[in-house]
């Protein structure tokens, strides 16, 4: 009698599978779940100016689980050799930005209107402020834009030497 | 008194019914996937039930029948039958278990091929939310839980139907070669007579 065998050896070799893909299955949706309930803060991972507009557009990633958003945006601008336009400051502009979870956003950061155009050199630090629907708390996160330059890394170095000194 | 204690009665009736809703919307709400699971294995379970023990008492009876024994031809008549009645008209106990075997595992062919029909459209239900042809975040699992659940008592029809019509067509084999052996031997009892 080997067919018997045969079949029952087929038929336990699918049931260890399917028991696999039940077990993988309520594991994921449990893990997920878990992931979904977690907020992350937000990763801004390209700037670009943009000339027309007079304004930076961020890229900005949203890796946790909830949606995030950012409620209000300020920045310091700070001119470069070539620039003949002075610092200034801007604090507090009310927007609404949602950050959808896992998906990148594009906000767009207008800056002050009159103001000449962006030159080589020049630095834009932007900050951010979030919530997330778990708690009533602000956050931050703030990114450093160098007009020009394309890494990214130079301006927190140059800022953390500075502070050294 | 006894009106008093029907009431009492209905009243505890009424109070579980409604506890029990009431949980059973609690784990509904908490873990819908779980609730999914457990209605598509419960839910196929009930059709398959028919196709599961059909399948199982076809081969326990081929295999006792290879195995040398003599299993009950009414019991078996009456699987393939409306009733004893229809049984005794069709004249089935003049058939060999083997025939009526045979019988009854055709008989249960359309009950399979809808049990089939309904885990296939569940199947395939789970895999459009699967490739994201259809998406919603709430019912892509729920789907694919119910698929999970109806795959279990697929998978064991899908076994026994396998083991059932191996063990018949052994039984029909067997039957076939004591047939011819009986005519060859009532052949050349008529060949002794002739002679």
């Amino acid at each position: 009698m080997k067919r018997p065998a045969a079949i029952f050896i087929l038929t336990t070799v699918i049931a260890l599978v399917l028991g696999w893909g039940i077990g993988s299955f309520f594991t994921q949706t449990t893990v997920s779940k878990v992931i979904a309930s977690i907020p992350a803060s937000p990763i801004v991972l390209d700037a670009k100016y943009n000339k027309e507009k007079h304004s930076i557009t961020y890229s900005i990633l949203n890796p946790g689980g909830t949606p995030l958003t950012i409620v209000d945006e300020s920045f310091v601008f700070t001119p470069g050799k070539n620039s003949k336009e002075k610092a200034y400051i801007v604090s507090h502009v009310p927007i609404h930005a949602v950050l959808p979870p896992g998906v990148v956003t594009k906000v767009e950061l207008k800056l002050k209107t009159g103001t000449e155009k962006l030159q080589i050199g020049d630095a834009v630090l932007a900050t951010f402020t979030y919530i997330h629907p778990l708690s009533t708390d602000l956050y931050t996160v703030a990114h450093p834009f160098k007009m020009g330059i394309g890494g990214k890394n130079e301006a927190p170095q140059k800022t953390e030497s500075k502070g050294g000194k | 008194m006894q009106r008093v204690l029907w009431w009492i009665a209905f009243g505890i009736f009424v109070a579980v019914i409604v506890l029990g809703i009431f949980l059973f919307s609690l784990i509904v709400a908490s873990h819908p996937e779980a609730t999914a699971f457990v209605i598509g294995f419960l839910g196929f379970w009930l059709f398959a039930n028919r196709l599961i023990f059909g399948y199982g008492g076809i081969a326990n009876t081929a295999k006792a029948l290879l195995d040398g024994e003599i299993p009950n031809k009414e019991e078996i008549a009456q699987k393939v039958a409306k009733s004893p009645e229809a049984a005794k008209l069709q004249k089935l106990e003049e058939l060999s278990v083997a025939a009526l075997l045979s019988m009854w595992l055709s008989s249960l062919e359309p009950f399979k091929y809808a049990y089939y029909l309904g885990f296939f459209l569940t199947f395939l239900i789970s895999i459009l939310f699967e490739l994201n042809i259809i998406s919603s975040l709430v019912f892509g699992p729920v789907a694919e839980a119910v698929t999970f659940g109806a795959a279990i008592p697929t998978l064991l029809v899908w076994g026994l139907e396998l083991l059932a019509s191996y063990y018949v067509g052994q039984a029909l084999v067997k039957a076939v070669k004591e047939v011819e052996a009986e005519s060859s031997e009532a052949g050349s009892q008529n060949g002794q007579q002739n002679q």
